[in-house]
């Protein structure tokens, strides 16, 4: 069987909106607070039920899967309820089974990621009345239910099952950003508990069990919060099916541009079907989603596969000392599995004295139960470093080595387990000097006219240099000003400044990217958008990690007061000053006093260290007003991005709005 | 609120406790032996000093009996072995015999003295320690406390020789001792109390301790030369007596085996004490003397060593006659032949009533519905016990209830394991109750669980016990019914176990790690490869301990917790097996067969050890099942017997003669009273129905449960849950808004029973049948009817009926 990963980000819009000029231009962002169902069928047409706010007028819906999608023509009046609207998907055979997100676009801007799956369980919705044993909803297999659990309740579904049958059931709960902390439990057809399951491994806190029937007969399945806690962000979507209890293929990674092999090995033992994968040579995100059936199954277990960042070496076992060690490469990516309790994998590698590499686990992110830990020996058999995975983070260090000759990459499970979803990549790279960035936000909306921001942070390897941040991929009608995180900050804000004519409720997909040169490397980095979605999701330990480089940019109505710089640049020596002219224009009854402020605030990395800037408000009835920056002697040399907000209160109202970015280059004295 | 508390219906109050107490018995005359023999017949005096405790057994019509005080003793050669009181002491080298001779009766024992004429100094520390702690010098309460007592601090009972020798030969310049004239030493005058002394006369001139102390100062304070032996063990001789009336002393005498393989007596030096003083006392002298029927056992303790010798005295019981009841299986046959030796007559089997009743509190910590007491009633009389067992142990009720249990020892409380870590523990322990996991198996997964503690709940064993010490007393306690804590701070005091021995344990508890998890309040739990613990006194790193085996070696790369858990709950391990069926024992029984059932000691022997032996055997061979023991035990005659008791049981409380009547747990008690009155309760957090004993934690602030002693789970002990009475109980069951509101309440059962248009023996019936698994008798109906029919209003009436029931002993109690 052949399967396609996804190789882009897909934008399918039918803007079908012969009423959008009737909507009120003051609209907020739209918002998608629960979907129904929650996922879309590959190779046919799904029609989902977005509830939120402001959805009225919404013209785009985007996917991160291949898909078209409409507003339902059947639907009487869809698309004017602020609350609900009603989309037609159209998805092709070969989208990838798995978490995606989709957003919504309308004159308001762009909604947030909403997650939600490509599923081929067909769905159903859970019913009201399924709240105890003897008034379970009646469902037949294989199914996936959408519901939502409320506080101190439960919810029963009622089946047939025949005897020697198996079923393999999960809910997916935290994986779609839920706060159910789902649990389980299966009754045979004399009432009795025969199966349950809590935290799966793997799942991210979702429960996952695979039973054989020993009767036929009714069963019954009982769903609710392991805290008995509940409400509408306790959705799940519970799939029954005869898909396999597998989280992630093996290997765990595969290389970009061409097509690769996975196979599937899960507790179960259930013959899987391996899959060809290929990924594009441009993928930009870590991972990407891969469907696993049993042969001749019928519905798919839901994985993650890793896209590999080097070459990969397999472990050829037996592996399990270091006499036995697989030959390796250093900058390969090192791929294998514990197989069973207690393995250990031995890689050899071959250092240099004075080489620094980093290396780094990955297993939990995306799906392995593989508690990593990681150990170099010395040709001798000595350790000489080891980390094994922690909280959120992965087994991550660099290493240098101390004299030429072989050392030893020791690979174990920390507690011991093992089995065929225990996989683990061990990515190795020369520790040069870098970076990393994060945003904020995933989801940035701009007034038309006007300016919004997003807070870039940087996470630095070695390199204190300046960074030149940009949004890549906006249309025309959207600049980002040119902005520098300046030696040795730690972050910068990024403006993106529209103008009248960017057209609006469209969903504008744009990365984040960090550009530096570092002694003779020019070094691209993509930021980060995990940040953001795991402070929108906070049940989710990892976020999507197919989902972890997008930002999407709406485009809303003009606000009320807009405020510019007369000169987008401005050079103070230090021991000096330099001035920026800041402009503002209102809308008719906006003229009260705008106030200004360094974002954030200047001691808090608005402003490079012994840098401040003199901020007067704009004068009640004015529209224009001097910043004055001064420098210090001690200020550090260097182009730096200097961000303020403006915030105006009108009677009740009250409108904050983001000034595009100045540059500011601090300079030394001119020598006598 | 309505108050109930003028009328009572007498009638149904039925069960009393009575405090157990044998009756101090007449002294009897010794009787003629037919036949005396020593204990020890050979035996070896070294040195000058010399000494062996004669002990003499007669046999006559009763058995044995002591007579080492009623025979005279006469040395065939006083030149070799002189006779002093019932001692035999040194007089030169050489071979004697010592004549023990009671009417026309003698014995003989041979004596062989040795290096007479060779020095044989004090040592220090085996004799001056030893003596320190016979005179009481050491003990915590004087100058054994931490920071000592008038300046002068000693180790705790001389567990720490090297703070000993700095304390009495140099401190303070030595002004304690006065070598060139010993008698006028500080040390020996204020024992004496010719000097003014807090701690009273400690020592008498002569008395061993005395001698031993005055004679090393004398000697110059010498320490103990290198290759002195150190002392093994100590044995104490009887080990085991059974004495028949009118015989009511036993002399004991204690013989110490060191390392060179030389023995001597230990006796004048050892301290002894008595398991139960209403049985027996015992002199310093290790002479035991009869208070009462019953047994004890005499620990002997001479330093850090110890033996126990098991004393049971007997006496005919007038009018005792054993009744032959039908056993069961072999918990019968164990408890029966004790308590025929005992001459305790066991109760009558109860009535199935009072089986259901009990049956269904003990296993699933409820009362039966009414239904279920009607179906049970009506089956088979031959089988329906053993059925309801079996039904029972399937059910989910059980494996709720029993859940409990584990919660509150495993210490699941939202402080420790946070708010969701409870709901998945208490999941785990359930699953692992219900499906009978052996209790073996449960240990193991506990003490060697790893990884985050939502995916793996048993890994909150570590999350709760988070240093090696806290896990050492906390598994100590659980699995091997050992309370180690003394042991922490100095070797203890009581028992055999040292310092070495708690922080051999703790070495295998040193390699844990915790790390943050993935979600906010998860914990990650790991086997480190580093981390080692000191014993602190010492200064040494410790190996693994595995108490009565030694220290193990344990590679870097495995898990020494595992290594522990293995021998643990191997099949031979002498702690665990017998310590898990003891608690199950006593969950079901009331009481221990060792009571506290987490207390093992020396000291505190089982009331039965043939059946804890056997228990334990069988626990075993049938893979440590919890519900193979629950079955056996409960399918017992014994378990099976009435609270009420006979003539010749009524103060027993530990031979399980009757049914021991206890309070309800609170939960149980709440429950019952929801059940009785159909009027559930309502905790936060909880769906409706969810019974108190179902509750993943307790619940913050509920004043019932409070009061009724629900544990806040911060010990592993099972003492947490308090069984005391008190004054608020009795009110809160009075006149308390929980009673109250539910026997009130318009969805409760007596409302909706007058609703319904229900007699008043229709709901007087319902009432008894919810509450005491039986019918009311003719009485309680008359009683009940009477005050109805005096009452004005109808409805207020049936309440006080259903208050009265809930105020009777025989709902309050389980019995």
């Amino acid at each position: 069987m052949r399967r396609h990963a996804r190789l882009t980000c897909f934008v399918c819009s039918l803007a079908v909106m012969s009423s959008a000029a009737t909507v009120a231009t003051a609209q907020a962002p739209p918002s998608i607070s629960t979907t129904q169902p929650q996922a879309v069928a590959p190779g046919g047409s799904t029609k989902v039920v977005l509830r939120g706010g402001n959805l009225a007028g919404a013209s785009q819906v985007w996917s991160s899967f291949p898909a078209t999608a409409s507003l339902a023509a059947d639907v009487e009046n869809n698309g004017k309820d602020a609350a609900a609207s009603t989309w037609q998907f159209d998805v092709p055979a070969e989208a990838p089974i798995g978490v995606h997100g989709i957003r919504i676009a309308g004159p308001g801007g762009v909604s947030g990621l909403k997650l939600l799956l490509v599923d081929d369980l067909p769905s159903v919705a859970s019913v009201a009345k399924n709240t105890t044993k003897e008034t379970a909803q009646d469902i037949t297999l294989p199914v996936a239910i959408d519901g939502a659990v409320a506080s101190l309740n439960y919810q029963f579904f009622r089946f047939d099952a025949k005897a020697g049958e198996s079923v393999s059931i999960e809910v997916v709960a935290r994986r779609l950003g839920s706060a159910l902390d789902p649990f389980i439990r299966l009754f045979n057809p004399q009432g009795r508990e025969v199966a349950w399951s809590d935290d799966e491994a793997g799942l991210r806190g979702d429960a996952r069990l695979h039973h054989t029937f020993e009767a036929d007969g009714k069963y019954t399945l009982e769903l609710r919060d392991i805290r008995y806690q509940g409400g509408g962000g306790h959705f799940y979507r519970l799939r029954i099916g005869d898909f396999p209890i597998v989280s992630v293929p093996y290997p765990l990674g595969a290389a970009k541009g061409q097509q690769s092999a996975v196979t599937f090995v899960g507790p179960d033992a259930a013959a899987v079907a391996p899959a060809l994968v290929t990924l594009a040579a441009a993928e930009q995100e870590q991972a990407v989603n891969v469907g696993a059936k049993i042969i001749n199954g019928r519905s798919s277990a839901l994985a993650l596969l890793r896209v590999a960042q080097s070459p990969a070496t397999a472990e050829v076992e037996p592996n399990n000392s270091k006499e036995q060690a697989t030959a390796a490469t250093l900058g390969n990516t090192l791929s294998g599995r514990i197989d069973e309790p207690g393995d250990a994998d031995f890689f050899k590698v071959t250092g240099k004295k004075g080489q620094k590499f980093t290396f780094r686990a990955i297993t939990r992110r995306v799906g392995a139960p593989t508690s990593a830990y990681v150990r170099i020996l010395n040709k001798d058999g000595g350790q000489v470093a080891a980390k094994e995975d922690f909280g959120v983070g992965d087994a991550s260090f660099d290493y240098a080595f101390p004299a030429d000759g072989d050392y030893f990459v020791s690979v174990e499970e920390l507690h011991r387990r093992g089995g065929g979803q225990f996989g683990y990549l061990i990515e190795t790279e020369p520790a040069a000097a870098g970076f990393d960035l994060s945003v904020s936000a995933n989801t940035v909306n701009i007034g038309s006219g006007s300016t919004s921001a997003v807070t870039v942070t940087v996470t630095r390897r070695g390199y204190n240099g300046p960074i030149t941040v940009t949004a890549e991929g906006l249309p025309e009608g959207i600049v980002s000003q040119p902005t520098v995180i300046g030696p040795a900050m730690k972050s910068v804000v990024l403006t993106l400044t529209s103008t009248t004519a960017t057209p609006q409720s469209q969903v504008i997909p744009v990365q984040v990217v960090g550009r530096a040169k570092i002694g003779e490397q020019n070094v691209v980095e993509t930021a980060s958008t995990e940040t953001a979605m795991k402070a929108g999701y906070n049940a989710l330990p990892w976020a999507p990690q197919n989902l972890t480089r997008q930002v999407a940019v709406g485009v809303g109505p003009q606000p009320q007061i807009r405020v510019r710089p007369q000169t987008a640049a401005v050079t103070v020596v230090k021991g000096q000053s330099g001035t920026v002219k800041l402009i503002a224009e209102r809308a008719e009854g906006f003229n009260e006093a705008i106030t200004l402020a360094v974002t954030p605030e200047a001691n808090k990395g608005g402003l490079p260290g012994n840098v401040t800037a003199e901020v007067k408000p704009i004068a009640k009835d004015t529209n224009e007003i001097v910043v004055t920056f001064k420098a210090t002697d001690k200020a550090p040399v260097g182009t730096f991005t200097a961000v303020l907000t403006a915030t105006i209160k009108q009677g009740k109202t009250t409108v904050t709005q983001t000034v595009p970015g100045i540059a500011l280059t601090v300079q030394d004295p001119p020598k006598e | 609120m309505r108050h109930h508390g003028k009328w009572m219906l007498n009638a149904i109050l039925c069960l009393s406790v009575t405090a157990f107490a044998f009756l101090p018995v007449a002294a009897g005359a010794a009787e003629q032996p037919s036949k005396v023999v020593f204990d020890i017949e050979k035996f070896k005096l070294k040195g000058p000093r010399g000494e062996h405790q004669l002990v003499v057994t007669g046999t006559g019509a009763k058995g044995e009996f002591d007579v080492t005080h009623d025979v005279k003793f006469e040395s065939t050669n006083p030149k070799v072995v002189a006779i002093d009181g019932s001692k035999a002491r040194a007089a030169g080298n050489g071979t004697a015999q010592i004549k023990a001779t009671i009417g026309n009766q003698s014995a003989v024992a041979d004596v062989t003295v040795s290096s007479f004429d060779q020095p044989q100094p004090v040592q220090f520390n085996n004799e001056l320690l030893a003596a320190l702690t016979k005179s009481s010098c050491n003990m915590g309460a004087c100058h054994g406390s931490p920071s000592g007592k008038g300046g002068f601090r000693l180790s705790l009972r001389g567990f720490d020789p090297p703070l000993d020798i700095l304390t009495l030969r140099s401190e303070y310049f030595g002004r304690r001792t006065n070598m060139l004239k010993p008698e006028e030493s500080l040390i020996l005058q204020k024992a004496l109390m010719e000097v003014a002394h807090g701690g009273g006369r400690r020592l008498t001139k002569g008395d061993a301790s005395y001698t031993a102390l005055r004679n090393w100062i004398a000697e110059g304070l010498r320490l103990d030369a290198e290759g002195t032996p150190t002392l093994d063990r100590v044995q104490v001789s009887p080990n085991l007596r059974t004495l028949n009336a009118p015989a009511e002393v036993q002399q004991l005498q204690v013989t110490g085996y060191f390392s060179d393989g030389s023995q001597r007596d230990l006796t004048s030096l050892t301290v002894f004490s008595s398991s139960n003083e209403s049985v027996a006392t015992v002199t310093p002298d290790g002479l035991v003397e009869k208070i009462g029927r019953g047994e004890t056992a005499v620990l002997a303790r001479y330093l850090d060593k110890m033996d126990t010798s098991y004393i049971t005295f007997l006496e005919e019981v007038p009018g005792f006659k054993w009744s032959n009841p039908p056993e069961s299986n072999f918990v019968d046959t164990k408890i029966f032949s004790k308590l025929k030796q005992l001459q305790i007559l066991p109760s009558d089997r109860c009535s199935d009533e009072e089986f259901l009743r009990r049956a269904y509190l003990d296993l699933t910590g409820r009362l039966p519905r009414i239904e279920e007491t009607q179906a049970f009633l009506a089956d088979s009389p031959e089988t329906r016990r053993t059925k309801v067992v079996d039904r029972l142990l399937d059910s989910d009720d059980f494996a709720e209830f029993w859940t409990l249990k584990w919660s509150d020892i495993l210490r699941s409380n939202a402080k420790k394991v946070t708010g969701t870590g409870v709901y998945k523990f208490q999941r785990w322990i359930y699953d692992s109750i219900r499906s009978d996991k052996g209790l073996d198996l449960f240990a193991q997964e506990l003490l060697t669980a790893s990884g985050s503690v939502f995916e793996n709940p048993a890994a909150n064993y570590w999350r709760t016990s988070r240093d090696p010490n806290d896990a050492t007393e906390t598994t100590a306690q659980l699995f091997l019914g050992i309370r180690i804590q003394c042991a922490k701070c100095h070797n203890h005091p009581f028992e055999r176990w040292s310092q070495d021995n708690y922080y051999g344990i703790a070495a295998a508890f040193t390699r844990i790690g915790r790390q943050k998890g993935a979600a906010p309040d998860e914990e990650i739990i790991h086997v480190t490869r580093s981390g080692e613990i000191k014993q602190p006194r010492t200064g040494q790193t410790m190996k693994v301990h595995l108490l009565l085996k030694g220290d193990v070696d344990v590679p870097a790369d495995q898990d020494r917790r595992r290594v522990f858990a293995d021998w643990l709950t191997a099949a031979d391990n002498p702690f665990f097996a017998k310590a898990s069926v003891n608690r199950i024992w006593g969950h079901l029984m009331g009481r221990g067969i060792v009571e506290p059932v987490d207390d093992f000691r020396d000291s505190n022997p089982p009331s039965n050890a043939p059946l804890l032996n056997e228990l334990t055997k069988q626990f075993v061979q049938n893979g440590f099942s919890r519900k193979w023991a629950i079955r056996t035990i409960m399918n017992s005659r014994t378990y099976q017997l009435s609270s009420k008791k006979n003539d010749f049981n009524a103060d027993d409380e530990i031979y399980a003669s009757h049914a021991t009547t206890r309070l309800l747990s609170a939960e149980q008690l709440l429950d019952a009273i929801c059940q009785v009155t159909n009027v559930p309760e309502s905790f936060k957090g909880s769906p409706a129905g969810t019974r108190a004993v179902a509750l993943a934690e307790p619940p913050a602030n509920h004043y019932f449960l409070k009061v009724f002693g629900q544990p806040q789970r911060e010990m592993a002990c099972q003492c947490e849950r308090s069984n005391e009475s008190n004054l608020s109980q009795a009110l809160q069951m009075i006149n308390g808004p929980t009673v109250h509101n539910k026997l009130r309440a318009e969805n409760g059962r007596i409302h909706q029973m007058i609703k319904a248009g229900k007699s008043d023996d229709e709901i007087i019936e319902t009432l008894y049948l919810a509450a005491l698994s039986r019918k009311p008798v003719d009485a309680e109906i008359a009683a009940s009817k009477n005050h109805i029919a005096s009452s004005k209003d109808r409805t207020l009436a049936l309440e006080d009926v259903g208050w009265a029931i809930l105020n009777s002993k025989e709902f309050l109690f389980q019995h």
